[in-house]
């Protein structure tokens, strides 16, 4: 069922100074049914322009934005039905947050009063009695997020940075409620500037780049960044028996680990720092006393390497993790990828160089292309994967960096992306 | 149950819908700043009155209502409506409601017509003020006279709470609630056309001063009640979806 229709929108936010936009998207032609869809990137790559005209706030300059079928715009029935947290929290006039939440209701058109059923959910009974003005940015937030949770009948919700800056205890009550709402046919749409928080929402994970919809992570946020894998392991330190720096050192020793960084928690907020053979040639026992937990960063080939990486080191060096997990790439190492395969897009115009990482699953129908991308040519191509070219296939998982570089990817040079491109070509069945 | 079984809403209707413009409204004005410049304008009052008992108290109702009407109404009025709208453009006021599925332009009417009403009694209080402090022998009766300029200031500060109103549709925060403001103080107690369209020079009619184009008082009236009637009116529907 589709839920949300947004046809060659060209749009912007009003967040800058001044009331100055501070992004905008560009010709954004769009189809989403239920399901939760993040999209990630910064304000100035167009994602609060995306919001607002999704919530209804702004009109788009150009274009339409349908809720099924309606302007949200333009038509106060639809509002009432989509859910809606933005970055700044703007709650009814009221004397306290319960009146706030009755307002709200009753602007939705609801009849009966279930303010308690909109705060508990998310703990948040607390706040029931308290003035609006007395909230925290965050605690406003939370309240707005309840709020948007509970829509009644909902068609669509609309969530800007829905697991940053909202003070909810259980964070993970917010993406268990998110699923249970697409569950139950609606279509939740995210936007954020985190990687992380794209990946812990479990939805399909778009990329907006400079006002363009350019690409889509696979599962998991995999293909986010070019960087090769790197997986953060938690460390239960004894006094008196190896620990982190012990398990450091087993891990450089390891073959296919490119990098690890450790921090023993000695100092609260010291820097990781970064380790060869060498330098732990002479590293004796772990420091007791701890302020933080210690942790190690591995950084490899791949997810896979990393792990058994780190459990042959942990075993070889009898050090006990208390936890894994990959670690997620920032959004510069997100933005430097995107603008790497666009540019060897641009530099590989006859290669089809696949920007999604992976088939669209259902409900998605299109993404379609912007018209005029500005800083490329030819205009990179977002929509499906296209059927394969006569000489080269595209790739599910793009590659381009042949050797992978211990540093974050940045905008390849020149002669990197005709390598790059050259590899891509290669390995196409057809060559 | 859970909240997603919940049955689509039916559209707010108008009646409801001015209402939670209204609270809205009223929630934003029943604050510190509202409060303060009310505050400020009775102690005006009282200071004027006492400054115009000493000057001699022949004619000392009339010239407290003048400066009431002149200064107080018009500011406290403008004070009222823009805190109605939190100092907001009136689109944008309307919004944390209006998110949530209620008409735009039926909050904005609720919203205005709060501000028009807290702004006609405050002015009422106001005159009242005026007239029982500055009160002297040799005036007329208390009561009627007081009654008069109660329903002068009210009917003043609805007029100015409309311009006010339909001003804040205009340039960022509202500001636009300014330019009514300004043309009113430079241009409003002439006797032309601009006496006649703004409320300074009705009101200085119906208290008894210079008439703006020869209107006559239930012509002022007429004006003074026309505008906000109409500006509410035109003000709202320019909020529409």
């Amino acid at each position: 069922m589709t839920m949300l229709v947004l046809a060659q929108v060209h749009a912007r936010d009003a967040a800058g100074p001044n009331g100055r936009a501070r992004g905008a998207i560009t010709a954004l032609s769009l189809v989403l049914g239920p399901g939760i869809h993040t999209f990630l990137g910064a304000p100035e790559d167009g994602t609060l322009a995306l919001f607002d005209a999704l919530r209804g706030a702004r009109r788009p300059l150009k274009g339409k934005v349908t809720v099924a079928g309606h302007e949200p715009f333009s038509t106060a029935s639809i509002r009432a039905r989509i859910g809606a947290l933005g970055p700044e929290p703007r709650l009814p006039p009221a004397p306290t947050v319960g009146a706030a939440i009755r307002l709200a209701l009753e602007a939705r058109g609801e009849v009966r009063d279930r303010g308690g059923a909109v705060l508990d959910p998310l703990g948040l009974s607390s706040l029931h009695a308290r003035r609006p003005g007395s909230l925290g940015f965050a605690e406003a937030r939370a309240v707005e997020l309840a709020l948007a949770l509970t829509t009644p009948a909902p068609l669509l919700i609309v969530l800007h940075e829905p697991l940053a800056d909202v003070a909810v205890a259980q964070m993970a009550a917010i993406p268990r409620r998110l699923h249970e709402v697409a569950a139950a046919g609606a279509c939740v749409v995210a936007m954020t500037s985190s990687p992380a928080d794209a990946r812990a929402l479990e939805g399909r994970i778009l990329v907006l780049h400079r006002g363009f919809l350019v690409r889509e992570a696979g599962g998991g946020g995999a293909g986010l960044a070019l960087d090769e894998a790197e997986i953060t392991a938690w460390v239960r330190e004894v006094p008196g028996e190896p620990g982190v720096r012990e398990l450091a050192a087993a891990l450089t020793r390891r073959p296919g680990v490119h990098r690890v960084t450790w921090d023993d928690g000695a100092r609260a907020g010291a820097p990781l720092r970064a380790l060869d053979s060498e330098s732990l040639a002479g590293a004796g026992p772990s420091r007791a006393g701890r302020a933080g937990p210690a942790l190690v960063r591995v950084r490899g080939d791949s997810a896979e390497v990393c792990a058994e990486a780190l459990l042959d080191a942990a075993v070889e060096s009898s050090v006990t993790l208390a936890a894994i997990a990959p670690t997620s790439p920032d959004l510069a190492a997100v933005r430097a990828a995107t603008d790497t395969l666009l540019r060897m897009r641009a530099a590989a115009p006859r290669a089809s160089i696949a920007l999604t990482s992976t088939p669209l699953p259902a409900p998605v129908i299109t993404l379609a292309s912007p018209r005029q991308p500005t800083p490329l040519t030819p205009p990179v191509s977002v929509v499906e994967p296209e059927p394969p070219a006569r000489e080269t296939a595209p790739e599910p998982e793009p590659e381009p960096n042949p050797e992978p570089s211990p540093e974050p990817a940045r905008a390849l040079p020149e002669a990197a992306v005709d390598a790059a491109s050259g590899a891509e070509k290669k390995e196409s069945p057809h060559a | 149950m859970r909240d997603t079984d919940v049955a689509a809403p039916a559209q707010v209707r108008l009646g409801a819908a001015i209402r939670l413009g209204a609270s809205a409204a009223r929630a934003r004005i029943f604050r510190r700043p509202t409060a303060l410049a009310v505050f400020l304008g009775l102690a005006l009052i009282v200071v004027a009155t006492v400054i115009e008992r000493r000057a001699g108290s022949a004619g000392a109702v009339d010239r407290v209502l003048g400066g009431t009407f002149r200064l107080i109404v018009p500011l406290v009025t403008f004070a009222v409506a823009a805190a109605a709208t939190g100092h907001d453009r009136l689109r944008e006021a309307v919004w944390p409601l209006a998110r949530y599925g209620a008409s735009r332009r039926d909050i904005a009417l609720g919203t205005l017509l709060a501000a028009v009403v807290a702004s006609a009694a405050l002015a009422a209080l106001f005159a009242v003020l005026s007239v029982v402090l500055a009160h002297g022998s040799g005036e007329p009766p208390l009561l009627r006279d007081a009654f008069q300029s109660a329903w002068i200031g009210a009917l003043t500060a609805s007029a100015y709470a409309a311009w006010f109103s339909f001003g804040a549709l205009f340039l960022r925060r509202g500001r636009g609630r300014w330019i009514p403001l300004v043309l009113d103080i430079l241009f409003g107690a002439s006797t032309g056309l601009l006496g006649a369209v703004f409320p300074r020079g009705n009101a200085a009619n119906l208290l008894g001063g210079a008439a703006a184009l020869q209107l006559s008082q239930p012509a002022s009236s007429a004006v003074l009640a026309g505008s906000a009637v109409l500006l509410t009116l035109f003000a709202s529907l320019l909020c529409r979806e």
